[in-house]
Formats: structure tokens, sequence, C-alpha cells
């Protein structure tokens, strides 16, 4: 074996001990082991389009989103220091005042969810321990608010409407939409590393190959019936682990669009003025934000052009035509702002629960 | 994708959608959707429709969010009222189920279909388990989750009548209703 060979193999061993998640740029990473001349960077790329592209366009069932949503969900209640009421006894929830607190806050949000868009999705709500100023959502119906954001929130209105921004995030799909660029950038990535491996040597195939986007593999996702999203097998797992670990930092680290920001807003809106809250209460609470931070979970656009978006659209909406002939401007059924719930009026003013060892804030 | 759904959403903010002039089809959009006899609190309900059922708009009851509609299903006509804010001029979302070979089923079939009803899969729950980071979590999801699912069509009723919030989502049907 020459020393350039040894080296490559070591620097695509140490790729893939490493998770295919990491595999960012394996052609640098084999440029920098000194191959560069050894292999065929320009066909690479086209070929692994090409082998990954049904990977981009397939549709995505329910019984994957299912299962992706909750695997991210686990990582969200994790990264928020556990649910409310469940972090520190065998019996989850076995207090009235965390037990009463998850119920009133799955009543504000069911009856929301429940004429959005996704009205028979399993939604679920859950405060988590965090102080951060939070809230999150994942896919197939989990919504999560910190007990840091509960503080700050004076009336039913507002929590309505962060937990209507969520919602929106779920039926407009938009971390559904980023597994699937996340799952088709992980499937080129491993197969430029194959095909890099494959132009060095046959001791680089052996070392890099990966099973997650095989031919085979592929096909099988593609065609929609062809993987068990409810049992989840060794390989789907292994995929799972290693999409949900870049998805993850993707949705925490930048979050989502500005514009999927701004659609959900609006779809907020909506959905809380067809309920009966004022959609002014959302807007008012949106200046909350702290500026800059991580608030309602991501790198979200200025709080400020935030609320003038959706004063503008509010506007629109209540100046519309009013014959009688026609369905009302959604805000004219809007009146609501309503004191929050007994029960998370209460957690409020109840001391937090101890913490677990190891938990972390989002 | 982002265009339907802006177009959509620009249709439902302008509080257009449908008029007594052009009649069109409206479709249910919250879960069990009454259809009144009138818009008085004491009117009975002719039927209990779910997201996805069509209507046909007529015109709103001068002076209040209620809409007079007609739902035909079969050889059977009922007229009556919903309020407004259950009903839509978007064609509902259909979700794809491996479990029926990839077909796309509207609302009610996904629904009847069970896909919807589950907790936490196996395979998640395994997923979970083999990260002692997420492995203490699991339980207390899966409780979340049979708690959140107590919270049913009926709760949520009750506590919008009490909120005075509009009533969108309404009780189970009963008696006649179906």
């Amino acid at each position: 074996m020459s020393r350039l060979t040894t080296a490559a193999t070591a620097a695509v061993m140490s790729i893939a001990v490493s998770g295919c998640a990491l595999l960012r740029d394996p052609a640098a990473a084999l440029t920098s082991a000194g191959v560069a001349g050894t292999v065929n960077a320009i066909s690479a790329g086209p070929e692994a389009e090409k082998r990954c592209k049904p990977l981009a366009e397939r549709p995505i069932a329910f019984d994957e989103e299912h299962a992706l949503g909750g695997a991210l969900a686990l990582h969200w209640v994790s990264r928020g220091g556990g649910l409310t009421g469940a972090t520190s006894s065998s019996k989850p929830f076995g207090r009235d005042v965390e037990r009463d607190a998850q119920l009133a806050l799955n009543v504000v949000g069911r009856n929301l969810a429940f004429q959005s868009a996704r009205p028979h999705l399993p939604w679920t709500f859950g405060i988590v321990e965090s102080e951060g100023f939070n809230a999150i959502s994942a896919p197939a119906g989990y919504v999560f608010v910190t007990r840091g954001l509960l503080e700050k929130v004076s009336n039913e209105a507002e929590l309505a409407g962060v937990l209507a921004h969520e919602i929106a995030h779920i039926t407009l799909k938009h971390a559904l939409i980023e597994y699937q660029k996340a799952i088709h950038a992980e499937c080129k990535r491993t197969v430029t590393a194959e095909l890099f491996s494959e132009a060095a040597s046959r001791e680089l195939r052996n070392a890099a190959s990966s099973t997650l986007f095989s031919n085979d593999a592929i096909r099988r996702m593609s065609s929609r019936s062809g993987l068990d999203f409810n049992k989840l097998d060794a390989q789907t797992r292994a995929l799972f682990k290693d999409v949900t670990s870049g998805l993850l930092k993707t949705l925490f680290d930048r979050g989502y669009s500005a514009d999927d920001e701004f659609a959900a807003d609006l779809v907020a809106a909506e959905l809380m003025a067809q309920a009966g809250y004022d959609p002014d209460a959302y807007v008012a609470f949106l200046g909350q934000l702290p500026e800059g931070d991580r608030a309602l979970a991501t790198a979200h656009p200025k709080k400020t052009e935030r609320q003038k978006r959706l004063r503008d659209a509010i506007a629109r909406a209540r100046s519309a035509t009013n014959d009688g002939s026609a369905l009302l401007p959604f805000t004219a059924l809007a009146k609501q702002k309503g004191p929050l719930p007994a029960p998370l009026a209460t957690l409020k003013a109840a001391p937090p629960a101890p913490r677990q060892v190891g938990a972390t804030a989002p | 994708m982002k265009k339907p759904i802006l177009l959509a959403l620009a249709l439902v903010l302008g509080g257009v959608g449908a008029s007594a002039a052009d009649p069109q089809p409206l479709y249910v959009k919250a879960r069990n959707t009454h259809l009144k006899a009138s818009s008085k609190p004491t009117a009975k309900t002719v039927r209990v429709l779910q997201p996805g059922d069509r209507v046909t708009f007529l015109g709103r009851e001068p002076g209040t969010p209620w809409c007079r509609v007609t739902h035909t299903e079969g050889t059977k006509v009922s007229q009556g009222v919903i309020f407004q804010a259950s009903l839509t001029a978007t064609a509902p979302t259909r979700e794809l189920s491996s479990r029926q070979g990839g077909a796309a089923l509207d609302p009610q079939a996904f629904a009847a279909s069970g896909a919807a009803v589950k907790a936490l899969g196996p395979g998640v729950v395994d997923y979970g388990k083999e990260d002692p980071d997420l492995a203490r979590h699991v339980k207390g999801l899966e409780a979340l989750e049979g708690l959140a699912v107590t919270v049913n069509e009926a709760v949520i009723a009750q506590a919008v009548r009490e909120k005075q919030l509009n009533p969108v989502v309404g009780t189970p049907a009963t008696g006649g209703a179906r």
C-alpha cells in the first residue's frame, strides 16, 4: 500500500466512523490526504445527484413523518430539560399542578389544531422545564413551550398565538421540507464518498461503503411503502440518527427561512381569529421576543418586521368589503383575549420541579 | 409548494372565497362541524360534518357569522347554517399513508385508517432507548400523549362555551345527527 493510499484510507475511515452526518465534504478530505489526482471529481457529483434524485422528489407518507416527529420530539424534550411534571417522578404527571397545566395547554392547542388544515393529526402539546423563552414543534403534531415562555404570557390569546404559530409550521410542513433536503444531501455526500473511494482503491471502497444509501435502500425509500417507519429496523434507525442529528442542528442553529416564519405568522393569525382570539394579542406578544435571540426556537427574522407584516395583513382583512353575501373577513370573528387558564396561572406561581441531572436547556 | 399556499392565504385573508351570486363548494375544515337548523342558540343540529365534507354556500345569515349552506350525501340533501370559521374555500389536505400502499387519503379516510391515533411507534421508542439522553424522556412523552388524547372534541366544545370562544369544534354526533 502506498503512502498516499494509506493516508487516504485513514481519512475516509475517520469520516466513516464519525457518522454520515459529519460527511460534510468527502472530496475535500480526500484532497487533503493527497489523492486528488487519483479520483474523478467531475463525474462523482452528477452521478450522486442522479442516484439520489428520487429522494428529493418522493412524497413523504404520514408514517415516516410520524416517526421523524417522534424522534425530534424526544430531542426537543431532552433539550428542554424534560416535560414539566415528568422529570423527577417514576410516575409522570402524578402531581395535579403539572398534570392540570399540561391538560390546559392541550385544550387551547388542540382546539386550534382541530380547526387547522390538518385536523386529524395526533396533536400533542407539552410544557418543558427550560427557563428559556422558547416554543418549538416537530412533524406529525408535537408542540412544546418552555416554562420561561409561559412566564411571559399574560393572557390566553397570546398563548394561542404562540401555539398557532407552531401548528402552522406543522401544517405547512416546514420541518418535513428541511428533512427532505437533509436526506437528499446526506445521500449525495455518502454516494460521492463511495464514488471517490472506488476511484482511489478497493480498500477505500470497503472503508467508505454505506448501506444507508445503496441503490436498493434508495429504491425502497422512494417506493413509499418500502420501509416500515412504525417498527424502524436497524438500518432505518441508523439513517434516522444520521439525518436527525444534522436536521436538529439546522433547525436549532439556523431555523426556518424568513419566508417560512412569515407564512407561519399569517396562518397563526388566521387560526387565532377563527377560534375567536384577537390576533392583535399575538402581534403585541411578538414585541416581547428578545431581539437577536433564538426566541421561539430559532433565529427568527426581526420581530419588528414580523409585527409590521402581520399588522398590514390584519388591516387588509379588516378593511375588506362586507356586503353580507360573502364570507366574513376572518378578523371579524375575533374578539377574545381571555385570562390565562387557571391551571397555567397556578403553574406559573409554582416552583419548578427538581431538574434531572444532565438536562440541557434549548 | 409555496405559491398555492400563499394564494390560499390571500383568499382567506381577503375575506373572499365564496359568494351567493356565484355559488361554489366550500369544505368543512373543523372536526365535528355542526350543520344547524338555524343560528339560534337552541337550534337543533341537523348533521355533524367532518373535515373534507363539501357544502354549497347559499349566503350569510344577515349580521351574523353563520353561513347558509346545503349538504348532499347520496340522495339526501340537508340545509342549515354552519359557523363560518368551520368552512374554507381551500380543498382539504390529503395525507399519504404507506399502510395503504402510498395512497393519498382525504381527511375522513385518513382518520378512519387509524394512522393518526397511534402514539410513539415501537421504532421511535427503540430509537430513544439507544440514547441515554433521550431514553429517560420516552416514558414522559408517552404519558403526555396519553393526556393529550383525553382532550377530545367534547372537552374542547365545553371549554369553548365557558371561554365564549367561537363554536368551531363541536361535540360528537348524537341522536338523529350523523
